[in-house]
């Protein structure tokens, strides 16, 4: 188990290292009419030779490179060219908001998917296995900004609610809290829903088959408990995995569901820094995001060796 | 005698007559994928001849009715600048399955590329290749697709390529290891053993067996490629204005004009939920096909049908030659 921890470690620097030298080439990869329109259109400096040192474009790639993962390391990714305010700052205050998005829709998602997904293969072929699996695919194929826009669309017909402008914090207040972030994560987590829910189901049904399960059947147990204490859980380890790969998709779907429901999350602020060529900002949010994906990666690959013997000792 | 006793199940492509066999199979066998097949064959009809059935042109304004709910001379109504939505939509197929299909092949293109080039050669290569691609699957990706779309500006080609670069890297560890399952086959060793270079084994060995795992990927991606078109042309990058795509059709200016209209927020979202139903179904059905099969009477009922069909074709040919003569 410990060797495995370290190997995982010891591949993660790498990964960081490529992950930094890809978020850095972003700025490196603006073409010139871009830098010119960042300049006529914001004017971020006084003239292109200006800009190109406020960007940090006029120095040999390389210095630029270690200096800016130096810099980095001491957790000073810049300053956003738009607001002048510390990028880290911008980002941490944003993360927190869509990391609680991101974290309620996960919730939705396992708690809706799975029970669902468990019950569909339990009664396989049934109606409700049916309904229950055309719901998931339906709920797969809808685009999430199209129920996003609906929602707020119909909503603010019928039932005279539009999204908060201001959000309250959690610590402040964490009923209004919940109450302003239930229907985005719901609307996001609902796609994660349909797979879990299909994924789950697939695994119940090939767990079920076996002849661990045939033998408790023989012995008498009941189907509750056949199903919850031996089925369930070899059942669901795969699915663990998939939600730790269906993660980073989280992070990036969000930006649709803020900007639908104005929420003042990190992919929103991808999305205004982009529009406003704040390209530093953009860069740094890269690297952020990218860092954590590869940090919770390594949590669920380190709690998925830790759940399935067979992989810890190999 | 565990060896002796083991079946390795192939891949029904390399069989004679495998595509006849694997669409008789898929209409036998799998009704929703079959019915998602003919969804995406609609809207591909409707694509084509969409000039010849939309009842006004994409970017025909009528002033003089705008924002007019769904009814007799408006099918599907008007949007805020008096256009009709059923011929938007009608036209918007089009953009919606070309970008869709195109940035489908460049994805099959490139997992295919850089897996074989990564697990046929193998070694330091290899691993330092394969560290990128994880970095790469750690990338946010509507972001890095919103980064793409800025930095090579706005069009259908540079979507169609921002698209397929990103979703074909991930792809390529799917076929890398394939290519390294194919690498230890006696055969392959046979033909290096007899004198073979590097580009006569991928072309003669490797290619045709990553062949169904490229169809396997194209189908997953094939859905997920119209949903991501869909939402950054929602977010205002991707196809640029005067074509019509669904996604733009409900974002931009459109949430302020959609709370006094709101049909224009349904009959986009509704199509493109139906294209990417259809992709997706008929993508599992294909997978569940074209992966290792199970022996059983199903798939030798069908070589035959595919056989006699193909039979059937032989004859006719023969007898059209002759005629000819």
């Amino acid at each position: 188990m410990r060797a495995y921890v370290i190997k995982r470690l010891l591949i993660l620097i790498p990964t960081i290292l490529i992950l930094s030298m890809l978020a850095f080439s972003i700025i490196r990869l603006i073409p010139g009419s871009a830098v010119e329109l960042m300049l006529e259109e914001h004017g971020y400096a006084e003239n292109i030779a200006e800009l190109k040192h406020v960007l940090g474009l006029d120095k040999p790639i390389f210095t630029q490179y270690i200096d800016w993962l130096w810099r980095a390391l001491h957790a000073d990714l810049g300053v956003s060219l738009w607001s002048k305010l510390s990028i880290i700052q911008l980002g941490w205050a944003a993360f927190l908001v869509t990391f609680e998005l991101s974290v309620l829709a996960l919730f939705f998602s396992i708690f809706f998917g799975i029970p669902l997904g468990v019950f569909s293969a339990v009664r396989q072929d049934t109606i409700v296995d049916y309904l229950a699996r055309s719901v998931a695919i339906a709920s797969l194929s809808a685009p999430t900004f199209w129920l996003g826009t609906l929602c707020v669309v119909f909503f603010s017909i019928y039932l005279k609610w539009t999204p908060p402008p201001i959000l309250t914090s959690f610590f402040h207040d964490p009923l209004t809290n919940l109450s302003q972030y239930i229907i985005p994560s719901v609307i996001l987590g609902l796609v994660f829903a349909g797979s879990t829910m299909r994924m789950s189901r697939t695994m119940m049904l090939e767990v079920m088959r076996q002849d661990y399960i045939r033998t408790a059947w023989a012995k008498g147990l009941r189907e509750g408990i056949i199903v919850s204490r031996h089925a369930m859980r070899n059942a669901l380890i795969p699915v663990i995995s998939v939600i730790g790969i269906n993660f980073p998709k989280l992070l990036g779907g969000a930006v649709v569901v803020e900007s639908i429901f104005n929420l003042p999350g990190i992919g929103r602020l991808a999305l205004n820094s982009l529009n406003n060529r704040d390209y530093p900002l953009v860069s740094g949010i890269v690297l952020f995001l990218g860092v954590i994906v590869v940090f919770v990666n390594l949590i669920v690959d380190i709690s998925y060796s830790y759940l399935d013997p067979k992989i810890r000792y190999r | 005698m565990a060896e002796k006793n083991r079946k390795i199940e192939q891949s029904i492509v390399g069989h004679k007559h495998w595509f006849i066999e694997a669409i008789i199979r898929l209409v036998q066998e799998k009704h929703l994928a079959t019915f998602g097949a003919i969804i995406i064959l609609l809207m591909g009809f409707v694509a084509i001849f969409g000039d010849l059935i939309a009842p006004y042109g994409m970017n025909e304004t009528h002033f003089e009715a705008v924002l007019q709910p769904p009814g007799a001379s408006w099918l599907l109504g008007t949007d805020s600048l008096g256009r009709d939505i059923l011929s938007r939509c009608i036209i918007g197929t089009r953009i919606t399955l070309f970008v869709g299909l195109g940035a489908t092949a460049l994805v099959a293109m490139i997992a295919v590329s850089i897996g074989i080039v990564s697990g046929y050669i193998g070694g330091r290569f290899d691993i330092f290749l394969q560290r990128f691609v994880d970095a790469w699957m750690c990338l946010p990706p509507l972001i890095i697709l919103l980064i793409m779309s800025a930095i090579l500006g706005p069009s259908m080609l540079n979507a169609i390529v921002a698209i397929g670069v990103l979703l074909g890297i991930p792809d390529s560890r799917i076929v890398r290891s394939q290519v390294l399952m194919v690498k230890e086959e006696q055969y392959v060793q046979a033909a290096v053993a007899c004198g073979c270079n590097d580009l006569q084994v991928i072309i003669m060995h490797i290619v045709p067996n990553v062949v169904p795992t490229a169809i396997i990927v194209a189908t997953m991606e094939f859905g997920y490629c119209i949903l991501i078109e869909a939402t950054i042309s929602f977010l205002g990058f991707g196809v640029p204005p005067p074509y019509p795509t669904w996604g733009g059709m409900l974002g931009g200016t459109s949430l302020y004009h959609m709370t006094s209209a709101p049909w224009l927020s349904v009959w986009p979202g509704l199509l493109l939920a139906a294209a990417v139903f259809g992709a997706n179904m008929f993508g599992d059905g294909i997978r569940d096909i074209l992966d290792p099969q199970l022996r059983g009477s199903g798939s030798a009922r069908s070589a035959l049908k595919a056989a006699r069909i193909k039979g059937i074709f032989w004859r006719l040919k023969t007898i059209l030659k002759k005629k000819e003569n």
